[in-house]
């Protein structure tokens, strides 16, 4: 479990826009996209004091709450970790050379990851002060007053790979709330417009500005708005803050719950995408599947009904249509092999459609996003890039738009979309919280 | 002989009522259409009663069917065949004795089954008895378990043929067991369906969905929990092991302990294993682990934009609170309020910008102001740091520093340099002093000035003072600061002419 890449440590977020896998990208506004980046996407920024010569703090996991924490030698080669408002972590050895994550006694998602390049014994107690970080990849860059003014959507871009030796399962991503949960017992929004939302609960502990996400007590989503201030009772919504990340305005009611939030909602983009039909109207039934078993096959696929019969056949293509296998081939029903790991299923054997095409993109390129800027919307036209992106902005892990087993060394690309509404104010900052679950 | 009787007509709820026989040897009692099963083939000897809580038997001899659909009752009825005969049990049944070549048929779909009142039998089946296999028989299931706290079916030996549906046998058995069983102790040959297979070990395939509480030394496959034994050779399908198996397992599995081979498809293995896994694994413990992202952004603001004036009155200005005048631009002017006596108005200007981050300098400029609103002047502080250092060729250095901010509105903005070189103390106010400027930069003003044309071995003396201007008010300091020059000026040294070092002359 102290090894570095397991447990906690398995899953790690890179920055993208690199030209290949694993090069060099440490710009976290040019994360648009294409490759994962050598860098990896800080979560909490730290500074140390104290910290022995020939230590050093690599990583601090997302989940340590900003204060004080510390690394203590509990011996001449072990060291221990204490988040803050945690309690002291095992003690774990580390030889010279080494890196080793540290737990948390309390919280085993909290850790932080630590190389030793001394050979001097370990000693003494350091103290970590962690802070949020301004700016990085998940908090994009700062809307300035022209941006603000008209509204404001950027895209950001993370890998998220899993570096342990074996699979990792349940992996999720949803957003992270803010603020306790309320219920619109008060007052709700009228259909439109400019309104309150109020509580006999409280909003205390909420962002003085930002996104609430209102929820029918069924738990359909309702919409999502723009609160422009609050007081401990009461949202005020201007009317450029209704019907806000892909929802519309609706009347509320008094059992609907409201959820503080970012101003962002997620996709995620699969190495093997999902298939889309794009020529023709008739039996839409393919999925795509398998684990694809080279790095550079990143290509644009197309699978193409040759057939309708019987048994219905197809060929396929890895240049985007430009040339097909040669040979038809039969349609099982079950998973056939096209390249590399790739698989396509027909539900159905026979039924569909001669000429009709499905494409779809696989390999470890993302979307590439890094010439058209932080504006371009990834996923928007289907095409070449794949289908549609679905965006979700779900606060649950039951919400996840991805729920999977991440197999080891493989990775998924997570897409953020902020989104500012025209009139937009925030002061002094916004936080973004993004929430990742797996099992490890 | 029996009476024959007609089905669905003359049955209904005869398990409510018993026949006592005196010689009767036939005895058969059913519910309604359950009987076209065999209508030709039940029979009953004399006058139907009422069953009573008085213990009884019912014996059906040689070709006897008996067919029991509905609980009998309470109390302790046996219901007994002898050879040859067959019991169609739609709920319970009891046989207690001399089973030899008895069939016991189980309907399908007795699903009731465990919700009757079972505790205080049990089923036993002896040696030889058949299970299942005739045709009246069918997929049946023995399930007894699942609704006695108690008790069990035993069966007191193996039995050698097939057993179909949901069984659980307590004692190993040689043929093929199918359907859902669970077995007891050890069996030597293929188990096929959702199976039990538990506290011994069997030696033969164990097919279907099976639990293993000991170790089984040949392949089981279809869906298995093999426990607290290790297994010896494949395991396929979905299987729990809660101890180290050697061999390959295949498709879901969980594995609480080691094992020393092979793993494939869908495996939990709670503990370190030796070899491959393959499919979709788990490894040890599974810990759910979650991270939180969060970064932050802001939101400019052009209104935020601004120079803020913050004032404290006898104190330092408080940045927490708001400012008294705001401003697009610099300068800008505000009115001040004047107290009741002399106050000391402290003034900060922040700079903040349209992200709401404000400008870090927090020192005040400072006026007193009496009650009539007018700046009232204080004498200025003076110079500290103050030193005299023998300079070259002749020159004396002064060196000192005034810290102007401290003063306020009544700052100076001159020095005054009162110098002998005669051994005598300067006397400001009837010597001339000589004067310099104050530069003011960051807070305070250094002075470095030389002064030339003192001879080796003079004893100079400084006064040092600051003025302001305007009204001539100096700091009035009176500190007297002596140096002996040297007798022989030193002379300069240096690096010129293209670096090279060159004695003075």
């Amino acid at each position: 479990m102290a090894d570095e890449k397991t447990g906690p440590d398995a899953i790690r977020s890179y920055l993208t826009g690199a030209a290949s896998d694993g090069a060099a990208q440490t710009d976290p506004d040019a994360s648009l996209g294409k490759f994962r980046s050598a860098s990896l996407a800080d979560f909490i920024g730290v500074s140390a004091a104290s910290l022995q010569t020939g230590i050093a703090v690599d990583f601090v996991s997302g989940n340590c709450e900003t204060g004080s924490a510390s690394i203590i030698a509990t011996d001449t080669t072990s060291l221990a970790f204490t988040a803050p408002g945690g309690s002291q972590g095992p003690a774990v050895t580390i030889a010279n050379g080494e890196t080793k994550i540290l737990l948390d006694g309390t919280t085993s998602s909290k850790f932080v990851r630590v190389t030793r390049s001394t050979a001097d014994n370990l000693t003494g107690t350091a103290t970590l002060t962690l802070t949020d970080v301004l700016n990085n990849v998940i908090g994009f860059d700062n809307v300035d007053s022209t941006e603000a003014a008209a509204g404001d959507t950027e895209y950001r871009c993370i890998s998220v790979k899993n570096e342990n030796a074996v699979d990792a399962i349940d992996l999720k991503f949803f957003l992270g709330t803010l603020g306790t949960q309320r219920t619109t017992d008060t007052a709700q929004l009228a259909a439109s417009g400019a309104d309150t939302i109020e509580t006999s609960g409280s909003f205390a502990d909420w962002p003085d500005q930002g996104f609430a996400r209102v929820v029918q007590s069924g738990g359909t989503l309702r919409e999502i708005v723009y609160y422009a201030s609050r007081t401990d009772t009461m949202l005020t919504v201007p009317a450029a803050g209704r019907g806000l990340l892909g929802t519309s305005a609706g009347a509320g009611a008094s059992d609907d719950t409201v959820d503080a939030i970012s101003a962002l909602r997620l996709a995620v983009e699969k190495v093997i995408r999902d298939p889309f039909l794009t020529t023709g109207t008739g039996l839409d039934d393919i999925t795509t599947g398998g684990r694809l078993t080279d790095a550079t096959a990143t290509a644009a696929y197309q699978v193409k009904i040759t057939t309708a019969a019987a048994t219905d056949q197809f060929q396929w293509s890895d240049d985007g249509g430009s040339t097909f296998n040669g040979s038809d081939i039969d349609i099982t029903g079950s998973a056939q092999t096209l390249q590399t790991g790739i698989t396509v299923t027909f539900a159905a054997t026979t039924g569909h459609t001669a000429d009709d095409v499905w494409s779809f993109k696989a390999g470890f390129e993302a979307t590439d996003k890094t010439s058209s800027g932080e504006g371009s919307e990834p996923g928007a036209s289907g095409g070449a890039d794949g289908a549609a992106f679905v965006w979700g902005s779900g606060i649950a892990s039951t919400d996840s738009l991805f729920d999977a087993l991440l197999a080891n060394g493989y990775q998924v690309y997570l897409w953020l979309r902020r989104e500012i509404p025209a009139g937009a104010i925030n002061a002094p900052s916004v936080l973004q919280l993004i929430e990742m679950n797996f099992d490890a | 002989m029996g009476i024959p009787l007609t089905n669905g007509v003359d049955y209904h709820w005869l398990t409510w009522q018993y026949n006592v026989p005196s010689v009767t040897r036939y005895v058969g009692f059913g519910y309604g259409s359950a009987l076209a099963n065999a209508a030709s083939k039940y029979y009953i000897s004399s006058t139907w009663s009422t069953l009573s809580s008085t213990p009884l038997a019912f014996i059906l001899y040689d070709g006897a069917v008996a067919k029991i659909d509905t609980t009998p009752g309470a109390g302790t009825a046996h219901y007994v065949g002898r050879s040859g005969t067959q019991f169609e049990v739609g709920n319970l049944f009891r046989p207690t004795s001399d089973f030899s070549l008895t069939k016991i048929a189980i309907e399908s779909g007795a699903a009731t089954y465990g919700t009757q009142p079972m505790d205080g039998f049990d089923v036993q089946i002896r040696t030889g008895t058949t299970i299942g296999g005739g045709t009246l028989l069918g997929t049946g299931r023995v399930d007894v378990l699942s609704a006695s706290t108690t008790h069990e079916i035993l069966f007191l030996t193996t039995y050698t043929q097939e057993c179909r549906g949901r069984s659980q046998v307590s004692n190993a058995w040689a043929g093929e067991s199918s359907g859902r069983s669970a077995v007891l102790n050890s069996h030597a040959q293929e188990a096929r369906g959702l199976s039990r297979v538990g506290y011994s070990s069997y030696s033969a395939t164990a097919r279907g969905r099976h639990a293993l509480l000991n170790s089984f030394s040949v392949t089981a496959r279809g869906l298995s929990r093999v426990g607290y034994e290790s297994f010896a050779q494949e395991c396929r399908g979905a299987h729990v092991i809660y101890n180290p198996f050697d061999a390959t397992a295949r498709g879901i599995a969980a594995i609480q302990n080691a094992h020393t081979s092979e793993a494939r498809g869908l495996s939990s293995v709670l503990n370190s294993h030796t070899t491959e896994a393959r499919g979709l694994s788990r490894y040890g413990e599974w810990i759910e682990y979650t991270q939180s992202i969060t970064e932050h952004f802001r939101i400019a603001d052009d209104s935020l934009a601004r120079y803020e004036l913050y004032e404290g009155v006898d104190v330092n200005p408080d940045f927490t609170g708001s400012a008294i005048a705001t401003s697009q631009t610099l300068p800008f002017s505000s009115t001040i309020t004047p107290g009741v006596t002399d106050e000391t108005h402290k003034y900060t200007v922040l700079e903040r910008n349209e992200y709401n981050i404000a400008s870090l300098n927090q020192s005040s400029t400072d006026f007193v102001l009496d009650s009539s609103g007018d700046v009232v002047l204080s004498v200025p502080s003076s110079p500290v740091s103050v030193s005299l250092i023998d300079g070259i060729n002749g020159t004396v250095v002064i060196n000192a520093s005034y810290y102007y901010t401290d003063d306020g509105t009544s700052k100076a903005d001159e020095w005054l340099i009162y110098l002998r070189s005669n051994g005598t103390d300067p006397v400001p106010g009837v010597d001339t002093p000589l004067t310099q400027d104050i530069r003011t930069s960051n807070g305070f003003s250094y002075l470095n000035y030389g002064i030339s044309g003192v001879s080796g071995g003079s004893d100079a003396r400084l006064i040092l003072r600051v003025n302001r201007e305007s009204d001539s008010v100096t700091d009035g300091n009176t500190t007297v600061y002596q140096l002996t020059t040297a007798a022989t000026p030193s002379t300069p040294t240096g690096t010129a002419f293209g670096g090279r070092t060159y004695e003075a002359r």
